[in-house]
């Protein structure tokens, strides 16, 4: 996720003109060009609409404080979901989730739904308790590496890999289940 | 290669692969994002900068005058009655528009492949309508259904599917538009219609409010 594009270019072009002029319009082309992607990623992470939308506020907000020191080594898409990732790990600390707990292995409780229908890959990783499904959003369908997780997520890229590996395996079993 | 390090199966990588990447964001987000910004002082309030020189601006301003008072003149000697005593009509303020879509049967169901095309079609046709500033909200509708009656004497509340054999309501937006002209040509540009389904364009009655 990292590398220079033309997107990329654009994005830099639009910051620069956003940080000199604290320009509206240039930061609404931001938002326009990131917004989807940010949401469907707070969608799985926050696990409600109203979470996800009160972290897409929380994560711009944030974004446009901290812009200025923002160094380009990465995609300005890949540093906005680190930014997104600790709102989010934020909100989930302040309302303390009941979803912290750690995994048992066989996960007999992902197996169904409230109307007892089996589970399709989205519930199953809606599922998932917080910190699993943090990493296997960002690995598996963001396509973020161990070490981009580990510094979003303040852990080493080892506990990223191991917690992907039952992560994967809960989602394994819980599709499995009839 | 360590205990953690496997892969997923071509079928386990097909399905998360088919995961939406993007989501359609609500309108309402947008403004209200820029306006937390503005309350704290990140974004400056839009300053519109005039395409005229100050030389410019006071020369049209002083022929402005000018024929302002020749209009007051030519007013106090010409002044004259409407034809028909009606008020004139003025098409400058907006109105607010519903555009009701209405499903038809043959439409896909909202599983299949087809309705993911579909609704991103529909998102896409809704952000050039936000971008124009025409666009005020829109939502799709889920298939759940509860109704609520007092027929019986008592509240009675009922909860089922739509029937889709009846076009049901699938979702809404809310637009803003000059007249109804201006209103169908934009509801005949939605997508809905292309797969078959009816809009029912219905102007916002304010009276109310």
């Amino acid at each position: 996720m990292t590398g220079t594009s033309q997107h990329d270019e654009d994005d830099q072009s639009l910051v620069n003109t956003y940080l000199r002029e604290r320009d509206e319009q240039s930061f609404r082309e931001l938002y326009r060009r990131h917004t989807s992607a940010l949401y469907a990623s707070a969608l799985r992470l926050c696990g409600s609409d109203a979470d996800a939308q009160d972290v897409i506020q929380e994560t711009w907000i944030r974004a446009c404080r901290a812009v200025s020191s923002f160094k380009w080594k990465s995609s300005f898409r890949t540093w906005l979901i680190g930014v997104l990732v600790n709102c989010v790990r934020e909100q989930s600390r302040n309302k303390n989730s009941k979803k912290t707990e750690p995994l048992s292995d066989d996960f007999a409780e992902l197996s169904t739904n409230e109307s007892g229908e089996r589970l399709n890959l989205e519930q199953a990783i809606a599922q998932l308790p917080t910190g699993y499904r943090h990493v296997l959003t960002l690995h598996d369908v963001e396509g973020y590496t161990h070490e981009e997780i580990g510094e979003f997520l303040s852990i080493t890229a080892g506990t990223s890999k191991s917690q992907l590996h039952r992560a994967r395996k809960a989602i394994r079993a819980a599709l499995a289940k009839e | 290669m360590d205990q953690f390090e496997e892969d997923l199966s071509p079928q386990e990588r097909k399905a998360f692969a088919s995961l939406h990447r993007e989501e359609q964001v609500p309108p309402f987000l947008e403004d209200q994002t820029v306006e937390a910004l503005k309350r704290q002082r990140l974004i400056r309030p839009n300053k519109r900068r005039s395409p005229f020189s100050f030389r410019q601006l006071a020369y049209a301003v002083a022929v402005a005058l000018v024929f302002f008072g020749a209009g007051l003149w030519l007013g106090g000697r010409w002044r004259t009655q409407p034809a028909n005593g009606t008020p004139p009509t003025h098409d400058a303020k907006m109105s607010e528009f519903m555009l009701v879509l209405l499903d038809s049967p043959e439409l896909p169901s909202d599983e299949s492949k087809e309705e993911e095309q579909r609704v991103a079609e529909y998102r896409n046709w809704a952000l050039k309508l936000q971008q124009r500033g025409l666009l005020i909200a829109g939502e799709k509708l889920t298939t759940e259904l509860k109704t609520l009656n007092n027929a019986g004497g008592g509240l009675v509340i009922s909860g089922t599917q739509v029937d889709r054999r009846v076009k049901p309501m699938a979702g809404y937006f809310l637009i803003e538009a000059r007249d109804y002209q201006q209103a169908i040509e934009i509801a005949s540009d939605c997508p809905h219609l292309k797969y078959g389904g009816t809009i029912e364009l219905r102007r916002i009655d304010h009276t109310a409010s």
